[in-house]
């Protein structure tokens, strides 16, 4: 058990700044939410530590060592793929283990074994022979949870969990995350609006860019913050 | 079954049957990865620019494949070049290759036809029938070291073709990934050309494939079917080459074409007696 450690992120994309000097701490054991307007960075943050992206600069260290990426596990935006893909649900959990079963090998035993487990833990077990392009959004994000499990990753970055997901199923994955988090590992997700469900995090990073507040939901989610980091266009929309 | 056993008498009819049984494995293997990547036109962009490079090599003496091969990767490179260093998207940079590739392909072999007996045609539709036993051992060896890449690395291009980023982030070398594929691709066209031509190369890359994609829930299970389809499209192309005397390049297409079409309007009928299926 660790603590994830940002320095000074500053990413850019063709000279436009879009990140600058992000730096903050990411507890094990608790739920961290990423939040901010539209092109405030929130997915390049989540790219930049895992070098998705070049860093201008910056750094992450994660239990005072430099991140490895074998540590992370990713979920993508589920809406970055093609789910009309010729696969299985079980090819696609199984994709979690390609790393760590090296090259050259089939998946061994302990991969299903493992893949099984992250199914059952997503209640997708009755689903593995189904082909993902018959899944629904919901089922869809729950599959690529299950991925994430199965590698195993001390550490979890969503990207949107729960874009386009029924009320049912977001609650279904708020709750698995805090599950997560609860058994000790780094949770960060981006979320897409300030809907009610960041209640739910223990951690809140509100981010313009720049990194606007870290704390606690309470104290992030005031009105003057969210106004420094969404305009006043946000207070406008709010009273609409 | 005279008709079908008759031809194979003559030493050219076994070579092109066996040509016509590697290029329809080839091609659908490899295509099935540019399909799921959405990278179709890309073979159609490799097979037209192969063209200057089996020209030039022809100019200088040199082995005509390894040319094509050549233009092939490079003409892969200069589109990732295009995209990278200008606001042009990836189809505007494969018209622009495709068209001036193809364009500089057939100046020089018409400049090359007036003093050399080297037939254009033979390159642009396909002559199957006219395949050496080198060509077929050639052919052969690719095909075995494309299909050994291709199960040696299959989890992580199954990985990879579904989801880079995701791919990436857990740490493999998609760049290696994406160029070893496009080899793999120019390879296929490469080893293609005499079978099809370059202007059709691109349907043995892509029908089976694709009408493989529509029956089919896992990437092996297309390739595999892919195989079966192309296998018979290609022998049967050629028979039409034979009897009909045309050329095979459009013989093997109608009939892959036609296998799309009996398939993708069977799977609709069926839909519309029970909507179920």
């Amino acid at each position: 058990m660790g603590e994830l450690q940002l320095r000074q992120i500053s990413v850019a994309y063709g000279g436009r700044r879009v990140l600058e000097d992000v730096t903050a701490t990411v507890m094990a054991g608790a739920l961290t939410g990423i939040i901010g307007p539209n092109g405030a960075g929130k997915s390049t943050l989540l790219k930049a530590i895992l070098g998705l992206v070049p860093r201008l600069r910056g750094e992450v260290t994660y239990g005072g060592s430099r991140l490895r990426r074998e540590q992370v596990a990713y979920v993508p935006q589920r809406q970055g793929v093609d789910w009309q893909y010729p696969a299985t649900v079980l090819d696609v959990v199984l994709m979690g283990r390609v790393r760590a079963m090296g090259w050259y090998r089939r998946f061994d035993r302990r991969s299903y074994e493992l893949a099984q487990a992250a199914l059952e833990q997503v209640g997708m077990e009755d689903f593995q022979d189904r082909p993902i392009g018959s899944l629904s959004g919901g089922q869809q994000q729950r599959v690529f949870l299950a991925r994430a499990l199965a590698q195993e990753g001390e550490i979890l970055l969503l990207d949107e969990p729960l874009a386009g997901i029924d009320l049912k199923n977001q609650g279904f994955i708020v709750e698995l995350l805090q599950g997560l988090a609860g058994q000790g590992k780094v949770v960060v997700w981006v979320h897409h609006d300030l809907g009610a469900v960041l209640r739910h995090c223990d951690h809140l990073l509100l981010l313009n860019r720049r990194l606007v507040a870290a704390g606690p939901p309470r104290l992030v989610l005031s009105p003057e913050l969210l106004r420094t980091a969404y305009g006043e266009g946000l207070m406008l929309a709010e009273a609409a | 079954m005279g008709w079908l056993l008759e031809p194979l008498q003559f030493e050219f009819m076994q070579q092109a049957v066996l040509m016509a049984v590697l290029v329809g494995t080839l091609g659908p293997v490899v295509g099935s990865y540019l399909l799921v990547q959405r990278l179709a036109l890309l073979g159609d962009v490799i097979s037209h620019t192969v063209l200057p490079g089996l020209a030039i090599a022809f100019w200088l003496g040199g082995n005509i494949y390894v040319g094509a091969f050549v233009a092939g990767v490079l003409s892969t490179l200069l589109m990732a070049g295009i995209e990278r260093f200008s606001r042009l998207k990836a189809d505007t940079a494969m018209g622009i290759v495709l068209s001036g590739g193809f364009a500089l392909g057939i100046t020089l072999i018409t400049l090359l036809q007036k003093h050399n007996r080297i037939d254009l045609s033979h390159f642009l539709f396909g002559n199957i029938l006219s395949v050496t036993r080198g060509e077929v051992i050639a052919t052969g060896v690719v095909t075995l070291v494309v299909l050994g890449v291709i199960r040696l690395f299959y989890k992580e291009l199954l990985f990879y073709t579904f989801d880079p980023l995701g791919a990436a982030a857990a740490g493999l070398p998609v760049n290696h990934l994406h160029w070893g594929l496009m080899m793999l691709v120019a390879l296929t066209v490469v080893m293609s050309l005499k079978a099809v031509g370059v202007v059709l190369v691109i349907a043995l890359l892509v029908t089976p494939a694709a009408t493989a994609y529509l029956v089919c829930q896992q990437l092996h299970q297309v390739m595999l079917t892919g195989i079966a389809i192309g296998v018979l499209g290609s022998v049967g192309g050629m028979y039409l080459s034979y009897y009909l005397n045309i050329p095979s390049g459009p013989g093997i297409v109608l009939l892959l074409t036609g296998f799309f079409v009996v398939v993708w309007l069977g799977l609709n009928l069926t839909k519309g007696i029970n909507p179920s299926l």
